[in-house]
C-alpha cells in the first residue's frame, strides 16, 4: 500500500503524539523533578538509611530468588523438553499459570497457604514466619518470576536437540559432564536472558510483595514498597520521585542488557 | 567384531527390529542398507547403546554390552547432522573424548594434530563448527569419534546431509581412511550406490528384518530375494521373473533367441515385445518395451548392439535373459 | 528490527495462548510414538529409550521434584485460595462476590480494562504500522521505548504518570482519582502487547498482495480494510486480549493514581487488598477467584479463536 505522504505523516504524528503523552512527557517530568534540586539532593534522598536498607532487601531477595529459579528453572525445562512422562502437558500449563494471576491475588493465595490461618499456618508456631517476613516476599517473588527461566531455556534446549548430548555420551562423558560441558554452554544465552528478566521482575514486583510484607521502613521494605510508602505514608513526593528514578535507571539498564542479549541469542 | 543376537525393538505398534541377528567381522566396513523405516538406524543406535533393545544381546569385541551405557561401549559414533559441539573450536571438539578421559595435555595435543591431519583439517584447529562447510564438519566429527580409539566406528547416514558432489568425495575418502585405520566400521545408508561403493559387506534390512548379508558382489549378482534385488539396482520384469535391465538381450530372430535361451537354466524364457521408445543415454541405450501381456519393461543395451539391431519404435523384438544373469522369481507377497 | 525485550511478559503471556509455542510443539506430536513409516529415526526421546529404562529411577525422581516444586510454589497457593473462597460454601462465595462494593469494583475493572484494551487495539496497530512501514529519524529509539512499560516496575509507572497528571501537574491536568487516571495507567503498562504482537505480522506480511489489490483498483482505505486488516486481525485480537487480561489484574500502576474510591475508581485488586486489610480473608479470596476466572476465561477464549484462525490459515492452499 503506497500511503500518501499526508496519511503517513498523519499516522506518524498520532503514534508519536500518543507515545509522547503516555511515556515521553511523564518520564521527562519525573526526571526533571528528580534532578532539578541537584544531584546531591537526589543522592541524599536515595541514601537515607531506609532507602539503603530497601535497596539491600531488594538485592537480597534477588540474590535468593535468582539461584533458586536458575536451578529449578533449568531442571524443569530439561524435564519438560527431554523427558516424556504422564502429566507433562499439565506441568507445561502450570509453568505459564503465574502470568495469568494478578499480583494481588498471588499475595492473597500465599496468605491462604502460609498465613496464620492457612494450610501451612502451623509453620509459624515453629518461629519460621513466612507471611510478613522475608520468606513470604521471597516466595511471592518466586511465584511471579517462575516462568522466565523455564520459558527462555525451553526453546533453546529444543533447538539444539539431543545430538550433541548423545555425541558426548558416545565419547565417554557422564550425564553430569555432558550437562556442564555441552548442555549448559549451549543454553547460556537463553538462561542469561531468563535471569535478566527474573532480576528485573524481582526488583520491580510490587503487588504480590506488598500483600505479604509487613512493610516496616528499614526492615521489610523493598525498593518498590519504599516508593509507595514515601508517596502515601510520608507524603514525601520528592523522595518517591527519587526512588522511582533509581528503579527506572535499573530498568533502563535491564532494557539495554536485554537488547544486547537478544542480539547475542539471534547470532547463535 | 560386533554381534547382535535376536534383537527386538518395538515402538508402540511399530516393530523396528524383528528378531535381528547379525555378525560384523573385525576390521570390516559393513553397510546397513535399507529403506527408511527398515530398522537400520535403530540397529546402529542399539549397537551404540543410544537405543535400548526390548530383548536380545549385543556384544562388542567379545564383551556383552547389552546393559552398558554408550559411555562404556568403546564406540565412536558419527551423526547424520554432525552433532558438532557448536560452542567449541574444532580442536576442542576433537579433544573432547580425550579430555573426558583426563589424558595428559601433551598427548591430547599430539593426537588431535595427528587426527586433524588425517581428516585434512590441519589449519582449522581454531575455527568454530559454524565456520566450516558441511563436509568439513563431518570430517571433524569423524576425527572426534576416532580420537578415543574406539573399538568400533558407527556412522549414521554420515553423508546424508551433504550434496551429491561432496558426498561422493567423502565416500572415497572414508574408504581410504578405513583402509588406513582398519577400525571395525558400521555405516547406515539408504543409498545402494553408496553401500556398493564404500563397504566390503552389506546387510540389507527391510521391515525390521535382515534380508541378506554378504559382500557387495554376491548381493548384486546373487540376491536372496526380489527385495534385495530391487533395492540394490534397477530391475525389469521379464515374464514372471526379475532381471537387471543390462542383463536383457534383444534379438530380431525368434529361433536364435530360443536356441540361446535353452542354454540358460531356469530362464524366464523368450518374451516377444514391441519397441515403444529408444533412448540414447551416452554410451548406453535404454529400450522401452511392451510385452504381449501388456507388461512394460526396459532393457539396457550397449550403443553398439543398438546400432546392430537398428531398432525403431513399433518394431517387434525378442527379449531374453543373458547367460549368468541374476534372475529372481517374483514373490507375489513381496511384489515391489 | 524488532527487539523482543518485553520482560518476558508478552512472550510468556503469548505462551498462555499457545502453550506449545516454540520448540515444544514438535515434541508434543511425536510424544505418542514415532511415525512408523515416515522416519527411520524413531524419536529417541521416547520413554522407552535405553537411557530412560536404565535411568528410569533418576527420571522418576526428577519428575517428582519438578512436580513438587511447581505444586508448592504455584498450585498449592491457588488451591488454598480457592478452598478459602468457598470456605462458607457456594452461598458464601456468591455473597462475597455479589456484595455491592465487590460487584462495583469488578465492574469498574472490567469496563476500564475493556476500554483500555480497545484503545490498545487502535493505537497499538497504528504504532506498529508507523514502526514498520514508516521511516523517520529516531525510529529505532522509539521502537526500543515501546518495551519500557514492561521493564519499568509498576509502582514506578504510577509515580511517573502522577508526576505529569497528578496533583502537582505542571500542565494543570489532574487525572488522579478519576477513571481517566486508571485508563492512562493501564494504557501505559499494557502498551507493548498489541504493538509487539502486530509488528512481526506486519513485517512478514506480503506487500505484493497489497500491490495486487491496488492494481485491481482498490483505494488505500479499501486495501486496508479488506486486505491488511484481516491479515492483522488475529495478532490485534491476541494482543488486545492479553492487554485486557493484564489490565484486570493490575495493581501497582493504579494504586497511586486511581484513588481507590469505592464504586468510582476502586478496581478489583484494590478491593481485594482492602478486604485483607479489614481482615475479611474469605471475601478477598472469593473476589480473587472471580478475577482469576475472568482472566482464565479471556485467555481460553483467545486460545480457541487463535487455534481456529490458525486452522483456517492452514487449510488454505
Amino acid at each position: 500500500m503506497n500511503t500518501s505522504a499526508t496519511t503517513r505523516i498523519g499516522l506518524r504524528t498520532i503514534a508519536l503524539g500518543y507515545l509522547l503523552v503516555l511515556i515521553g512527557l511523564p518520564i521527562g517530568v519525573i526526571l526533571y523533578r528528580t534532578f532539578e534540586p541537584g544531584l546531591a539532593t537526589f543522592y541524599a534522598s536515595i541514601s537515607t538509611p531506609a532507602a539503603i536498607s530497601a535497596l539491600n532487601l531488594s538485592l537480597l531477595i534477588v540474590g535468593i530468588v535468582v539461584p533458586i529459579n536458575v536451578v529449578f528453572g533449568v531442571f524443569t525445562a530439561i524435564a519438560l523438553v527431554r523427558w516424556r512422562f504422564p502429566g507433562r502437558g499439565v506441568l507445561q500449563a502450570v509453568v505459564d499459570l503465574p502470568f495469568a494471576v494478578s499480583p494481588v491475588v498471588v499475595g492473597v493465595a500465599l496468605i491462604m497457604l502460609w498465613g496464620a490461618g492457612g494450610w501451612f499456618g502451623a509453620i509459624e508456631g515453629t518461629g519460621f514466619r513466612v507471611i510478613f517476613g522475608l520468606p513470604g516476599m521471597v516466595i511471592a517473588t518466586i511465584f511471579v518470576t517462575l516462568p522466565f527461566v523455564v520459558r527462555e531455556v525451553e526453546p533453546v534446549l529444543h533447538e539444539i536437540g539431543e545430538d550433541q548430548e548423545q555425541a558426548a555420551s558416545t565419547l565417554g562423558a557422564s550425564r553430569w559432564q555432558t550437562f556442564w560441558r555441552i548442555t549448559l554452554p549451549a543454553i547460556r544465552w537463553g538462561l542469561t536472558y531468563g535471569v535478566v528478566l527474573t532480576v528485573a521482575r524481582a526488583l520491580g514486583e510490587f503487588g504480590a510483595v506488598i500483600m505479604v510484607s509487613s512493610g516496616f521502613p528499614g526492615v521489610s521494605q523493598t525498593l518498590t514498597l519504599l516508593v509507595h510508602a514515601r508517596y502515601i505514608d510520608d507524603h514525601n513526593t520528592y523522595g518517591a520521585y527519587a526512588a522511582a528514578t533509581l528503579l527506572m535507571g535499573i530498568a533502563l539498564l535491564v532494557l539495554l542488557l536485554m537488547t544486547v542479549l537478544d542480539r547475542k541469542r539471534s547470532d547463535r | 567384531m560386533i554381534t547382535v543376537s535376536n534383537a527386538r525393538k518395538q515402538y508402540g505398534t511399530f516393530t523396528a527390529l524383528d528378531d535381528v541377528s547379525v555378525e560384523i567381522p573385525r576390521g570390516s566396513l559393513t553397510a546397513l542398507l535399507g529403506p527408511s523405516g527398515s530398522g537400520k538406524s535403530t540397529l546402529l543406535r542399539s549397537i551404540a547403546g543410544l537405543e535400548g533393545l526390548d530383548s536380545g544381546v549385543v556384544t562388542i569385541a567379545g564383551r556383552d554390552v547389552t546393559k552398558e551405557p554408550p559411555q562404556r561401549r568403546g564406540i565412536g559414533f558419527v551423526f547424520q547432522h554432525y552433532a558438532a559441539f557448536k560452542h567449541m573450536t574444532v580442536r576442542d571438539n576433537v579433544a573432547f573424548g580425550l579430555s573426558i578421559r583426563k589424558r595428559p595435555k601433551a598427548e591430547i595435543a599430539r593426537k588431535v594434530d595427528d587426527l586433524l591431519e588425517i581428516v585434512g583439517l590441519e589449519g582449522f584447529q581454531h575455527r568454530y563448527p559454524a565456520q566450516l562447510s558441511g563436509g568439513q564438519r563431518q570430517r571433524m566429527a569423524l576425527a572426534r569419534a576416532l580420537a578415543v580409539d574406539p573399538e568400533v566406528l558407527l556412522l549414521d547416514e554420515p553423508f546424508g546431509a551433504l550434496d551429491a558432489k561432496v558426498r561422493a568425495d567423502l565416500r572415497t575418502w572414508l574408504r581410504r581412511l578405513h583402509d588406513e585405520v582398519h577400525v571395525t566400521t558400521v555405516l547406515v545408508t539408504h543409498d545402494q550406490e553408496e553401500a556398493l561403493d564404500v563397504s566390503d559387506r552389506i546387510a540389507v534390512l527391510n521391515r525390521g528384518r535382515i534380508e541378506q548379508v554378504g559382500d557387495p558382489v554376491t548381493l548384486y549378482d546373487r540376491p536372496a530375494n526380489d527385495f534385495v534385488m530391487g533395492f540394490l539396482g534397477s530391475v525389469a520384469t521379464l515374464g514372471d521373473q526379475l532381471v537387471r535391465p543390462h542383463d536383457i538381450v534383444l534379438t530380431r530372430d525368434r529361433a536364435v533367441a530360443l536356441a540361446e535361451d535353452a542354454k540358460v537354466p531356469g530362464s524366464p524364457g523368450v518374451i516377444e515385445a514391441v519397441v515403444e521408445r529408444v533412448v540414447r543415454l551416452g554410451f548406453e541405450v535404454r529400450v522401452e518395451l511392451r510385452a504381449d501381456s501388456g507388461e512394460r519393461f526396459a532393457a539396457q543395451i550397449t550403443r553398439r548392439d543398438a546400432f546392430d539391431l537398428e531398432l525403431h519404435t513399433g518394431e517387434t523384438v525378442f527379449a531374453r535373459a543373458a547367460h549368468r544373469s541374476s534372475v529372481i522369481e517374483i514373490d507375489p507377497a513381496l511384489a515391489i | 528490527m524488532t527487539i523482543h525485550t518485553d520482560l518476558g511478559r508478552s512472550a510468556a503471556a503469548a505462551a498462555l495462548l499457545h502453550p506449545r509455542t516454540g520448540g515444544s510443539d514438535g515434541a508434543e506430536t511425536t510424544a505418542a510414538g514415532p511415525d512408523p513409516v515416515g522416519s527411520d529415526r524413531p524419536d529417541h526421546r521416547d520413554g522407552s529409550s535405553a537411557s530412560t529404562s536404565r535411568l528410569g529411577g533418576i527420571r522418576s525422581l526428577g519428575v517428582g521434584v519438578v512436580t513438587l516444586w511447581l505444586s508448592v510454589i504455584v498450585l498449592l497457593p491457588l488451591a488454598a485460595l480457592t478452598v478459602a473462597a468457598f470456605g462458607d460454601g457456594w452461598a458464601g462465595f456468591w455473597e462475597a462476590v455479589t456484595a455491592p462494593a465487590a460487584l462495583a469494583a469488578l465492574w469498574v475493572t472490567v469496563v476500564v480494562s475493556a476500554g483500555v484494551a480497545l484503545l490498545n487495539a487502535v493505537m497499538g496497530t497504528v504504532i506498529a504500522w508507523v514502526l514498520v512501514r514508516d521511516s523517520f529519524p529516531g525510529q529505532r529509539f522509539v521502537n526500543a521505548i515501546i518495551d519500557l512499560p514492561f521493564a519499568l516496575p509498576t509502582i514506578v509507572a504510577s509515580i511517573v504518570l502522577l508526576s505529569l497528571y497528578g496533583p502537582n501537574s505542571p500542565i494543570g491536568v489532574h487525572l488522579n482519582a478519576t477513571r481517566w487516571g486508571l485508563i492512562v495507567a493501564l494504557a501505559f503498562v499494557t502498551l507493548p502487547f498489541v504493538v509487539r504482537s502486530v509488528q512481526p505480522v506486519l513485517i512478514e506480511a506480503d506487500r505484493e498482495v497489497e500491490e495486487a489489490a491496488a492494481s485491481l483498483g482498490a483505494s488505500n482505505l479499501t486495501t486496508f480494510r479488506r486486505i491488511i486488516l484481516p491479515t492483522l486481525a488475529p495478532a490485534i485480537l491476541s494482543g488486545t486480549g492479553l492487554a485486557f487480561a493484564r489490565a484486570i489484574g493490575e495493581y501497582g500502576s493504579v494504586v497511586l493514581i486511581g484513588g481507590n474510591i469505592p464504586r468510582e475508581t476502586q478496581v478489583a485488586s484494590q478491593y481485594i487488598q482492602q478486604q485483607i486489610e479489614i481482615d475479611s480473608p474469605q471475601a478477598a479470596a472469593a473476589v480473587s477467584v472471580a478475577l482469576l476466572a475472568i482472566a482464565f476465561a479471556t485467555l481460553l477464549l483467545l486460545r480457541v479463536v487463535a487455534s481456529r484462525s490458525q486452522r483456517r490459515e492452514e487449510r488454505a492452499p
